[in-house]
């Protein structure tokens, strides 16, 4: 095994990672390396494996070859997981306990000391407060999507891994979210189709299609490969499709 | 235009496989309640208590955790439809029946070879099942709208007033089962009426219904918050499922019907516990120490073992959030907790029957020792092995209240297979003291592996991921 956080400053490290679902292929040899304390965005069209890729790196999948780490740790030890903050895509937190009750179950699994303050800064800055006592199944999309946010930080995660973070928020409150992350001392990965956010948010971008890895480089670079007035969203495209 | 709705809301809702598989046991079970004649009936308390059991069970079930078999899609597109309103009706009761009555319909070929006497008696027996079948039905579609005090009160009414025969009171709907046919005849078409007329009122405007309700419990909260504030990560788990057991909707042929949750503080639990295991102490003394197998023990054991194995373990994956749990802790000590508190919870609810097992060993009853082993150290560790089957099998993961989570299959059957085990199990424990021992040994060793190898637990989470479980 790997030890823990010393000599390269590598943080998430995929090296020649290949994942089949039964027989659907979904990463075929992809290899990323995002060194610590940089924010990198996770990019490609549907189907691409950006989720497969972040589930193998929070540890719920092991890969078929290659290796998965996180600061030098295997992802399914318990070093990994006290670093790593996940937000899946379509993220549900627990039907069973209200949004509150979320927060404190999550916080003492994770032996959060301050969990009472915490808990409360959080919903206060996602802006549900209100609903601190609520039902999550009776939530609207949008606030389990903001509940879901506040778990994934809740423990101060050195490393956090983000699925398509803004799905469902408001206006403000992606703008609360995306202020949230940009101040945080972590290393992050985040899969996201809106670039606008990629290139606010993120100094890099890996771009991925069909389980390989297609471009990566900073976002300078990326903004970069513009040809005249031709947006970024034209870029990926073309970075997507392999086309000319 | 029926025929093919019908079809659809069929096919949308069970899987092929289901469909033919309950076709085929349905008619098997119509050969063998035609073919079988005069079987003995005299004082077999075995088809007496099995049935009335059975019925208070799917009764209590459905108007507790009964609901209609909705889709979310059938929101969305269904029933923007242009569709005539009364073969919508029809197809979706018929839908519903298919998820609930249908499993009391399967008891035509085990009760009919009981019945002595001519072909018309054996017809109104049938015609008694059917209608049977059909009050289930309407009980699980009525349940929908009712309030927790309401289901408490009609879930208990009818409970009991299934019991009374027992007791000596022959005038109720499991009278049919219990010598009382005419009497038990009039009362199950004088319930079915009122029943299955609200039930299908219901429908008509099930989807205003279906939002009134739904609108009724926006943004509501449980009515006690739990505080996990301060605990470690095990103190955690255990106290979130010590405390109250978060029941849902999920009954039927072997999957979800509608989904919906509630939590019920885990000692309000052990007030129908208490209940049950004085009937259960009240009828082994009745039946008294005759011979080598007591019925009354018997039954309490299936019955128990298998209400309590699925109970407390058909919830917990669906209601467990990989993302969450198996991300903060590491995956062997979460699946350990989890797993010991679902022991410890299932062990709580079997103390008073522990409790009536010490007195019937105390009083010298013979095979007393076998049903303490089997209710004391089996049933509580069976859900262990219960949860690690729905794993590897098929989970539907609860994501949207309110909703059916997914078409029930057959894999969704043979994740009940350890409930067989199960059933198999009490009666070997029950025949012999022998084999009750070895099938203590049996359930303590599949739970230390299941619970103590980080290997299962790893490729509980690997493969429930692969499901797509999050
Ligand atoms: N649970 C699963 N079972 C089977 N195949 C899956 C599963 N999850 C993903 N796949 C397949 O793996 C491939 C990669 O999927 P993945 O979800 O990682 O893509 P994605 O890049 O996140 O797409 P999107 O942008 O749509 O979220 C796809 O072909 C998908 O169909
Ligand atoms: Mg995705």
């Amino acid at each position: 095994m790997l030890d823990g956080g010393n000599a390269s400053s590598s943080c998430i490290v995929l090296d020649s990672v290949k994942k089949a679902y039964g027989n659907t292929p979904a990463l075929d040899g992809l290899s990323i390396d995002i060194p610590q304390g940089e924010k990198f965005a996770l990019i490609g069209p549907n189907g691409a494996g950006k989720s497969t890729t972040l589930k193998l790196l929070v540890g719920l999948l092991r890969p078929d070859s290659g290796t998965v780490s996180i600061m030098g740790y295997n992802p399914t030890s318990i070093q990994a997981k006290k670093l790593i903050g996940y937000l899946p895509e379509d993220a549900s937190p627990y039907a069973t306990l209200s949004v509150r009750e979320n927060l404190e179950y999550i916080g003492a699994l994770r032996g959060v000391d301050d969990a009472g303050e915490r808990i409360d800064l959080l919903l206060g800055e996602l802006s549900l407060s209100e609903y601190e006592r609520s039902k999550v199944g009776k939530l609207s999309r949008g606030n389990r999507q903001k509940l879901a946010v506040a778990l994934a930080l809740i423990h101060r995660p050195k490393v956090i891994l983000l699925d398509e973070p803004l799905n469902y928020l408001d206006i403000p409150t992606q703008e609360r979210v995306v202020s949230m992350l940009e101040q945080l001392n972590a290393t992050v990965l985040v899969s996201t189709h809106i670039m606008s956010i990629a290139e606010r948010l993120t100094d890099g971008a890996i771009v991925i299609s069909r389980g390989r890895k297609v471009w990566s480089g900073s976002m300078k670079e990326l903004q970069a490969q513009a040809r005249g007035t031709e947006s970024i969203e034209s870029v990926v495209v073309r970075l997507m499709t392999g086309a000319e | 235009m029926l025929s093919r709705l019908v079809k659809f809301l069929i096919i949308t809702r069970f899987s092929r496989g289901l469909v033919a598989f309950i076709l085929v046991f349905l008619g098997y079970s119509v050969i063998l309640g035609t073919v079988y004649n005069n079987f003995e009936t005299t004082s077999n308390p075995f088809f007496n208590y099995y049935l009335v059991g059975i019925l208070v069970f799917l009764t209590v079930f459905m108007v507790f955790l009964g609901g209609v078999a909705l889709m979310k899609s059938d929101l969305d597109y269904l029933f923007t439809l242009p569709l005539n309103r009364g073969e919508l009706v029809v197809s979706l009761y018929l839908a519903q029946f298919m998820a609930t009555g249908v499993s009391f319909l399967f008891a035509v070929g085990y009760v009919l070879p009981y019945v002595s006497g001519g072909l018309a008696v054996k017809a109104v027996m049938a015609g008694d099942i059917a209608l049977l079948a059909l009050l289930v039905t309407s009980l699980s579609i009525i349940s929908f709208r009712l309030s927790q005090k309401q289901k408490a009160f009609l879930a208990s009414a009818l409970g009991i007033w299934a019991l009374l025969p027992i007791f000596g009171f022959n005038y109720s709907y499991t009278s049919i089962f219990m010598g009382n046919t005419v009497a038990g005849t009039i009362i199950i078409a004088a319930l079915d009426v009122p029943f299955n007329f609200y039930a299908v009122r219901q429908l008509f405007d099930i989807e205003i219904g279906f939002l009134k309700t739904t609108a009724r419990r926006a943004g509501s909260e449980f009515r006690r918050p739990e505080s996990f504030s301060g605990l470690s990560p095990v103190r955690a788990i255990f106290a979130h499922h010590l405390s109250e057991l978060s029941l849902t909707g999920r009954f039927g042929i072997g999957g979800s019907v509608s989904v919906r949750i509630s939590r019920i503080r885990l000692y309000y639990l052990l007030i129908p516990a208490l209940f049950l295991g004085g009937i259960y102490l009240y009828l082994a003394l009745k039946e008294g120490n005759s011979g080598p197998l007591n019925v009354a023990m018997l039954l309490a054991s299936l019955y128990i073992g298998i209400f309590t194995s699925i109970l407390f373990a058909q919830e917990v994956l669906s209601h467990e959030r990989a993302w969450l749990a198996f991300v903060s802790l590491p995956v062997e000590v979460y699946w350990r907790s989890l797993a010991v508190s679902k022991i410890l919870q299932t062990y709580v609810m079997m103390v008073p029957f522990i409790g009536a097992d010490i007195v019937l060993l105390a009083l010298g009853f013979h095979g007393a020792l076998n049903t303490l082993l089997f209710m004391g150290i089996v049933v509580p560790l069976s859900p262990v092995v219960t949860i690690y089957f729905g794993s590897r099998l098929s989970v539907n993961q609860i994501v949207d209240t309110e909703i059916m989570s997914g078409q029930q299959n057959l894999r969704q059957m043979l994740s009940l297979g350890p409930i067989l085990i199960l059933a198999i199990m009490s009666i070997i424990s029950i025949v012999s003291l022998i084999g009750a021992v070895v099938v203590v040994f049996i359930a303590v060793a599949s739970d230390c592996y299941l619970v103590f190898s980080s290997t299962v637990s790893e490729n509980m989470v690997f493969g429930l991921t692969e499901k797509g479980f999050v």
